[in-house]
């Protein structure tokens, strides 16, 4: 009455249908998704995003989301679920606007602590956005306490990757409620993160 | 008794109707209850074989039409990363080609391997039935001890077999082969075939448990999303496995485009 007498029951089990041989099914599936493209590109993302592809997930999750303007509770809920498995992924688009979704409730259970977390995971990463939504929440003390050092840090990692002058507003604003000891260690905390950055990751931006 | 009486079978002698007893009016239910659970995992364990054998053979048909194209692609790949190794021996490009390499010859095995060899699984209504037979008598889960469960297992595993191979003169040899003696074994009072039946029902409950999770699982695999598309491509009057072998071919058409190219290059340079 072992296991493994079970087993035998049914030796063609192990003919490893389930097992990806060196993805050759699913290039095929994929391959398969592709020639959908010229007929439904909805369909096509579909199933590369339920075969688990990160960018088709995001992309997924937009079509769902619309502009998030006038869409109904269940596309948001929608859009957020196939966020959420494009986060889980590490994609830093899709983990940016999961945070959003959490800072404004929109298809989730509002959640200042989920959209810290997920903006952070996105801002380490190097997304714009996200490191900009970080520093407003730290700015704001939502979901965090009040870092005005954090705030500034991730503000001016922001702008500095935006054409001058969009988001420097934040930055000066945050500033003034800074001693001057705070800004140098906020710019220091940003310069090494960015040399860090730079190091790891290709990097598109120049610092001056 | 009375009720039957009254309705007027007056003919049906008393000595042989008796009223069963507690313990054997169990047993009767749990008979039925056995019996019936029997009938059930034998259509469980038959739709499994089934889809099993399915999915197999169309993976065999992808593998041939599609996954020996990817093997071919695969090469071509391998061989302009060595090309691009040999004009720029950097140790990234080296490890590049050998991945690469390994990739290719990865393909090739899965491509060509036992898996493509299997065909077209088809089995006929005869077949379906003596299987279901063998699954509904031999099932090693309706075993007495553990003997004659090893007994069961090997029989149904070579059933297992003949039914995978299309073989009914095997099946019907191994129902001949097979004696049953899980019904009246010898000196066994009511209490014991009580407690095997229950246990029986019980080990065949969690066999048929087992049985729909495996197939869960199964039709999430992405064999069986790949035969699904098929299937609906069919509908369109379509077939998805020579789409695929085209759009493949098309990526080897570039690939050898490209490495003759290299080796264009690396005579001029």
């Amino acid at each position: 009455m072992t296991d493994e007498s079970r087993l035998q029951v049914t030796p063609g089990s192990s003919r490893g249908l389930l097992k990806a041989r060196s993805g050759l099914i699913a290039r095929g599936l994929r391959e398969a998704a592709k020639l959908e493209t010229h007929n439904d590109p909805w369909l096509a993302t579909r199933r590369l995003a339920e075969q688990g592809d990160a960018d088709a997930q995001y992309e997924h999750g937009w079509e769902y989301a619309g502009d998030f303007d006038g869409g109904t509770n269940e596309d948001y809920a929608s859009a957020a679920r196939w966020f959420r498995k494009a986060s889980e992924q590490g994609h830093a688009k899709a983990q940016h606007q999961l945070g959003r979704m959490y800072l404004f409730g929109t298809g989730v259970i509002q959640d200042y602590t989920e959209a810290l977390k997920w903006f952070r995971k996105a801002a380490v990463q190097g997304d714009t956005s996200a490191q900009y939504n970080l520093g407003v929440m730290y700015y704001l003390g939502e979901g965090v306490p009040q870092d005005y050092i954090q705030a500034h840090m991730w503000s001016n990692l922001a702008a500095r990757s935006f054409v001058p002058g969009t988001f420097n507003r934040n930055v000066d604003l945050i500033a003034r409620q800074m001693t001057p000891q705070q800004i140098i260690e906020a710019q220091r905390l940003a310069h090494e993160w960015k040399t860090k950055a730079t190091d790891s990751v290709r990097d598109e931006d120049h610092l001056a | 008794m009375q009720h039957q009486r009254r309705r007027g079978l007056p003919e049906l002698p008393d000595q042989i109707t008796r009223r069963l007893k507690p313990e054997e009016e169990e047993l009767r239910r749990k008979r039925e209850e056995l019996a019936a659970i029997r009938a059930t995992l034998a259509e469980r364990e038959l739709e499994l074989i089934d889809f099993r054998g399915q999915l197999a053979a169309f993976e065999g048909r992808y593998l041939r039409q599609v996954g020996t194209l990817y093997a071919e692609l695969d090469d071509w790949k391998a061989r302009i990363a060595e090309l691009q190794a040999k004009a720029d021996p950097s140790s990234a490009a080296n490890a590049r080609a050998e991945e690469a390499r390994e990739q290719a010859r990865q393909t090739y095995e899965d491509a060509h391997g036992t898996s493509s060899e299997t065909h077209d699984f088809t089995p006929s209504p005869e077949l379906r039935r003596l299987y279901r037979e063998v699954a509904k008598r031999i099932h090693p889960d309706f075993a007495t001890d553990p003997a004659d469960r090893e007994r069961r297992t090997r029989f149904m595993a070579e059933a297992n077999r003949a039914y995978e191979g299309g073989d009914s003169e095997a099946l019907r040899r191994i129902l001949d082969e097979f004696h049953d003696g899980a019904d009246a074994v010898e000196g066994e009072g009511i209490g014991a075939e009580l407690i095997r039946i229950i246990r029986q029902i019980s080990l065949a409950k969690e066999r048929v448990a087992a049985i729909e999770r495996e197939l869960a699982a199964l039709r999430e695999g992405e064999i069986a999303l790949l035969k699904k598309q098929a299937e609906e491509k069919e509908q369109e009057g379509r077939d998805l496995l020579a789409e695929l072998a085209t759009a493949v071919r098309e990526k080897i058409e570039v690939a050898r485009r490209e490495y003759e190219a290299l080796v264009q290059e690396g005579k001029t340079a």
